[in-house]
């Protein structure tokens, strides 16, 4: 597992380009929305609360459109079958990467944004937890998708997947409003933590045997 | 024994000549009771206290609404067969269940939100019953979308059915919608564990119309399977010389 964790982690910095996009996407999405609009001090802090759903959701599904196909297609995925490797060790070493170096970045994002938009100081530590975990549940989905359309383009998978994301969504979004009127969102942070620890390897599992599908 | 029993009603030849036995005498009872129970409901239950007679729209409304989350359940059991043991006929009956699936979520939508206008005053709200069924609308879109985008049928059935199973954690939530969030769709009438909240005089067409409902779909899934048993097994002796 370390070494294919090391083999993922080599490969994402080489593609410097495909890692920092959905950052920069991200940093674009929080810069432009209090320009396009007129807003007023506390305006921000509750329109920062919306938008940081649909943009956290853009940037995650951006972060793990084609990241599979690039292995598909250059037969690094053929591979692991020929030389009886662990699919699913790659699949599961891929996702956390990916949440270490797109996840929590963007999580820290999320806590910088929320500070330039008068979001209270006392919710960062909620809104980075349920920010993090509900991008981990995001990136899951995604992948999962991304394994299932993986030679039919982004969009299928985006599609037949989209059902699975609005019930994170609906954590997500119910979280951002009791965070707005300063309630707890602790049974919310356990339940998306929960879930992400349960649907990690599971997720991982599913990829790779729908991998091993469509190599055969 | 039991793998020679298995074998033979799994068979899809076997299937298509049982239904072709028993079509007739299940499709013409379910569309003499489904009209029965709509004649029923409209012009012989009586008018609601407070809708009128607009509330008629439940007696399509209610029984498309439950088939569209029963026929996912379904189809995800059918879709566990068919990934433990291999049975084809599984897969052709998970397909075409997507379709009936497909077209009475849709029923239950368009139904939904002709009741809406002269109850809410809109045909459509962001409600979370309205929001989670129109998600399962979605959803068999995508599985249907899945399926015919690949050319490899095995390779289809196997991403069908895992997507299938996976996707059973979307119908606990449109489920419950109703009691978990505050919303503008009334809670269920008819639940197994309390008295029915509805008036008897219209609760008998409804249950009718629900039972009968539900074999006018299983008639309109053995069309459906027919077509799709046929069109995969198309180079079979027995299809060549069906009829």
């Amino acid at each position: 597992m370390i070494k294919y964790l090391s083999q993922e982690q080599t490969k994402l910095i080489y593609k410097s380009r495909a890692w920092l996009t959905p950052l920069i996407l991200f940093a674009l999405i929080m810069i432009a929305f209090p320009l396009s609009i007129d807003l007023f001090g506390k305006q921000t802090s509750d329109l920062f609360m919306i938008i940081i759903v649909i943009s956290l959701l853009l940037t995650n599904y951006l972060a793990i459109d084609d990241i599979l196909l690039e292995d598909y297609e250059d037969g690094s995925l053929e591979q692991f079958l020929t030389q009886n490797k662990s699919l699913f060790s790659s699949v599961l070493a891929k996702l956390i990467i990916l949440i270490f170096y797109k996840a929590l970045p963007l999580s820290l994002l999320t806590i910088l944004f929320a500070s330039v938009n008068n979001v209270d100081a006392f919710i960062f530590l909620d809104l980075f937890l349920i920010s993090f975990f509900c991008q981990i549940l995001f990136l899951n989905i995604f992948l999962f998708g991304s394994a299932l359309g993986i030679n039919k383009g982004g969009l299928l998978g985006l599609i037949v997947v989209m059902p699975l994301v609005f019930p994170v969504i609906i954590i997500f979004g119910q979280s951002m409003t009791l965070l707005q009127n300063n309630s707890s969102i602790d049974s919310f942070l356990l339940l998306s933590l929960g879930i992400s620890f349960l649907i990690t390897p599971i997720f991982s599992y599913l990829s790779s045997l729908i991998l091993k599908m469509h190599l055969e | 024994m039991s793998n020679k029993i298995i074998n033979k009603f799994a068979s899809a030849k076997t299937y298509i000549e049982t239904c072709d036995k028993y079509f007739l005498f299940v499709f013409i009872p379910s569309i003499v009771l489904i009209i029965a129970g709509w004649y029923w409901g409209i012009f012989i239950a009586p008018p609601d206290a407070v809708q009128g007679d607009s509330y008629r729209i439940i007696y399509l409304h209610v029984p498309s609404s439950i088939y569209a989350q029963l026929i996912y359940w379904i189809m995800a059991a059918w879709s566990a067969i068919y990934l433990i043991w291999k049975v084809k006929l599984a897969a052709y009956l998970t397909k075409s269940a997507a379709f009936v699936g497909l077209l009475v979520t849709f029923l239950a939508l368009f139904s939904g939100s002709v009741w809406g206008i002269p109850t809410w005053g809109t045909w459509w709200q962001w409600d979370a019953r309205i929001t989670s069924t129109l998600i399962l609308f979605l959803m068999y879109l995508g599985l249907i979308a899945l399926h015919d985008s690949f050319n490899n049928q095995n390779k289809a059935d196997n991403l069908m059915s895992i997507l299938t199973i996976v996707g059973c954690v979307n119908l606990p939530i449109i489920k419950k919608s109703v009691d978990w969030w505050s919303t503008l769709h009334q809670p269920a009438s008819i639940t197994l564990t309390d008295n029915p909240a509805i008036d008897p005089a219209m609760l008998y067409p409804l249950i009718l119309c629900i039972f009968s409902f539900g074999f006018v779909l299983i008639s309109m899934g053995v069309l459906v399977s027919k077509i799709i048993i046929f069109n995969r097994e198309k180079n079979r002796n027995w299809v060549k010389n069906y009829g």
